[in-house]
């Protein structure tokens, strides 16, 4: 097969990271982003983007933990490049606080982030509501800064973005070789995933640049994480929800449990509410399938299901995406070589 | 009793705010004017970047070191209090860095998280070898400034744009008692050869993804002759000049390509910052601060004089500890003239 045709459908931080892996490891590939939402409108734009694991209870920890690091190394190259600004990677410290001593101490990846420690009494003492505590830094991804800077990426390698809703993957057999269904929490209508539902997060975007540490409740709950221009304040976490329109009593109630970590964010200026749907899922839909219909098939490669975990391991996922991109392209080599006989 | 600071940069206005709260309700006739030929926003102070950070070492003096903590404490406590952001107040982390290992600081215990870098850490700092992590201060003078001459007006207190050329000058007006926080220029109201120009220069740059300090050392060079990167509110501090004897505020083009290209190495994408202002301004140093009491004679004139001047790089460090001990000074004054006992501590 001279030039095998991909089509990534989606273009949030898992589409576009996926079709630059994907470029990157097939350089005869023809490469495709379609998506009906480019940044600044995917779900990923309403995301801080903090690189702090989710943990999926379908997926081995060593497999979660392989793709956190690969994609804390690559964000670290980045963020220690000149690039950095642009990419709109930056390091970030701060604490995450618990108000009863987690059962787990040690996450998964206290490791990979830089200088893991439980916090020391004097530091808990700005936390009077919280008995236990771990400082550490991590890397934090700022959208839409991210996600322009791998669209500029991807058309420096020749890939190309086209706008285009794509209502069923088969719509896309006769002008490509292979789709990649990036879709997010899409996936629900368009491959119809009963197992992919919304967790609803509302957040706020505000103005505060004295912040300069990131505070996180273990609950997941409350979490202040300063951006390149804006704090995010968060959050909701509201299974099956649908709603995108911002809920005002979810604002008073992120905006109150905030305060009440970080006293000065009652000064914060220019609150902006977003709301996202996280696709979340027991774990990644990270496999190949093969469409058929009338003899003819598409082969398919999954890569969604991310939940509150995409940036965290979207760079492990995509890389790993590549490579189920690359068996299907030997398999239609192989069948192409077979018809040949 | 009337009292005149002189002198309106942190040390000036801290202390003249630290004197007021102790002694007003004891002494409802104190009065108090402050004189000074610069305000925020010229005056040292307000070039400082404005982290709460001391030299390395403290060569002894156990006495500054503990000034410096009773700063750090005192803001802290400020913290969470409204008052913070209107103060230019606020926590931030960042990283120390050497070539060589290093004793710990006389500091180590006073910020928060002290602890050493890890190796994966020391990658981001290609030719440091060593270093340190900790979560320390920020108190920006163009906020704070403006913050203690708000408190100080709602007092009563009343200020004077002078130049102020003797101590005489205000005695003569009926002071009773002179606070002498005239910073780098103290030698011209009285000689004091232990007094020297630390001139520094910084570039003022928007580069707001960066969220952490990072102070290298070369212990050759010698203190704040390295590059260092200190993010505030809105700007970010470029510098790492200090030059001893060097009364010129202008700013050098060498210093300039000095700072820039050291920063830049530090952090590349510093290369992308807008700059926004290049500042250059004297620190006040002296081999350790001047803090005491001295009692002003000139013909039939007398005035009992603090000196609180004398902070080189670490005034916004070690202000309010300092201001604490200059009060207790003034109290002992009002001791001796019997006019009031000092306060009483709170329970």
């Amino acid at each position: 097969m001279a030039a095998p045709k991909v089509a990534v459908v989606g273009a949030g931080v898992i589409g576009l990271s996926t079709a630059l892996c994907i470029a990157e490891t097939c350089p005869s590939c023809s490469v495709m982003v379609l998506s009906d939402q480019f940044s600044p409108n995917t779900t990923s734009d309403v995301a801080a983007g903090m690189l702090i694991p989710h943990t999926y209870p379908g997926t081995p920890i060593h497999v979660q933990k392989q793709w956190f690091k690969e994609t804390f190394t690559y964000l670290f190259a980045i963020s220690n490049s000149a690039e950095a600004s642009e990419a709109g990677i930056h390091l970030v410290s701060g604490w995450q606080v618990f108000k009863n001593t987690p059962k787990e101490e040690l996450p998964f990846w206290s490791d990979v982030v830089l200088g893991f420690r439980p916090m020391s009494e004097a530091e808990l003492q700005k936390f009077p509501q919280h008995r236990f505590g771990q400082a550490f830094t991590t890397l934090k991804c700022d959208c839409p800064p991210y996600l322009l800077w791998l669209e500029k990426r991807l058309k420096a390698t020749g890939v190309q973005m086209y706008t285009r809703k794509v209502a069923d993957l088969w719509e896309l057999h006769s002008e490509y070789n292979i789709v990649v269904n990036c879709t997010g929490i899409g996936a629900h209508q368009l491959v119809g995933d009963e197992k992919l539902f919304p967790v609803r997060g509302q957040v706020l975007k505000v103005h505060a640049p004295w912040v300069k540490n990131f505070i996180r409740d273990g609950d997941g709950l409350t979490y202040i994480y300063p951006g390149i221009h804006r704090v995010t304040l968060g959050g909701t976490r509201e299974k099956e929800s649908w709603s995108l329109s911002p809920d005002p009593g979810a604002t008073k109630g992120i905006f109150d449990r905030c305060c009440s970590l970080e006293p000065s964010l009652r000064g914060a200026q220019d609150i902006k509410v977003k709301v996202g749907l996280r696709p979340s899922r027991q774990c990644v839909r990270l496999q190949r399938e093969v469409l058929s219909q009338g003899g003819v098939k598409l082969p398919v490669v999954h890569n969604y299901g991310h939940g509150a975990g995409g940036f965290s391991v979207h760079r492990g996922t995509a890389k790993e995406a590549a490579r189920l991109v690359g068996e299907c392209i030997a398999a239609l080599q192989g069948s192409s070589s077979r018809a040949k006989l | 009793m009337r009292v005149a600071v002189i002198g309106a940069g942190v040390i000036g206005l801290s202390t003249a705010l630290c004197i007021h709260e102790q002694y007003h309700s004891l002494l409802p006739s104190l009065e108090m004017e402050v004189y000074a030929d610069r305000y925020t926003p010229h005056t040292t102070s307000d070039g400082a970047a404005g982290l709460w950070q001391p030299y390395l070492s403290d060569h002894g003096n156990l006495q500054e070191t503990l000034w410096n903590k009773e700063t750090f404490d005192y803001l802290l406590g400020h913290l969470g209090s409204p008052a913070a952001k209107e103060m230019g107040l606020f926590l931030i982390s960042g990283y120390n860095l050497f070539t060589q290992p290093v004793p710990d600081p006389s500091w180590k215990n006073i910020v928060l998280g002290f602890r050493n870098l890890t190796p994966k850490e020391l990658e981001l700092f290609p030719g440091y070898s060593y270093g340190w992590f900790n979560t320390a201060l920020m108190l920006e003078c163009r906020s704070y400034l403006p913050w203690l001459t708000n408190r100080l007006m709602q007092r009563g207190v009343k200020f004077f744009h002078k130049k102020v050329e003797s101590f005489q000058e205000v005695s003569g007006d009926g002071m009773d008692v002179v606070i002498n926080c005239t910073g780098v220029r103290a030698g011209e109201l009285q000689p004091d050869p232990e007094l020297q120009p630390g001139r520094g220069q910084v570039i003022k740059v928007l580069a707001p993804w960066v969220k952490h300090f990072i102070i290298t050392h070369d212990i050759e060079s010698g203190i704040y002759n390295s590059p260092y990167v200190i993010p505030g509110s809105e700007f970010t501090v470029l510098g790492g000049i200090y030059q001893h004897g060097n009364w010129n505020e202008e700013n050098s083009a060498q210093d300039h390509k000095t700072i820039w290209e050291n920063c830049c190495r530090l952090l590349p994408a510093l290369q992308k910052a807008k700059i926004v202002q290049e500042w250059s301004g004297l620190r006040p140093a002296r081999p350790w601060v001047r803090l005491e009491r001295e009692t002003v004679r000139h013909g039939h004139f007398q005035a009992e004089v603090i000196h609180n001047y004398g902070h080189g790089g670490f005034g916004i460090t070690i202000h309010w500890g300092c201001a604490m001990a200059a009060a207790r000074l003034f109290g002992s004054i009002l001791q001796e003239k019997k006019l009031a006992s000092p306060p009483q501590p709170r329970l």
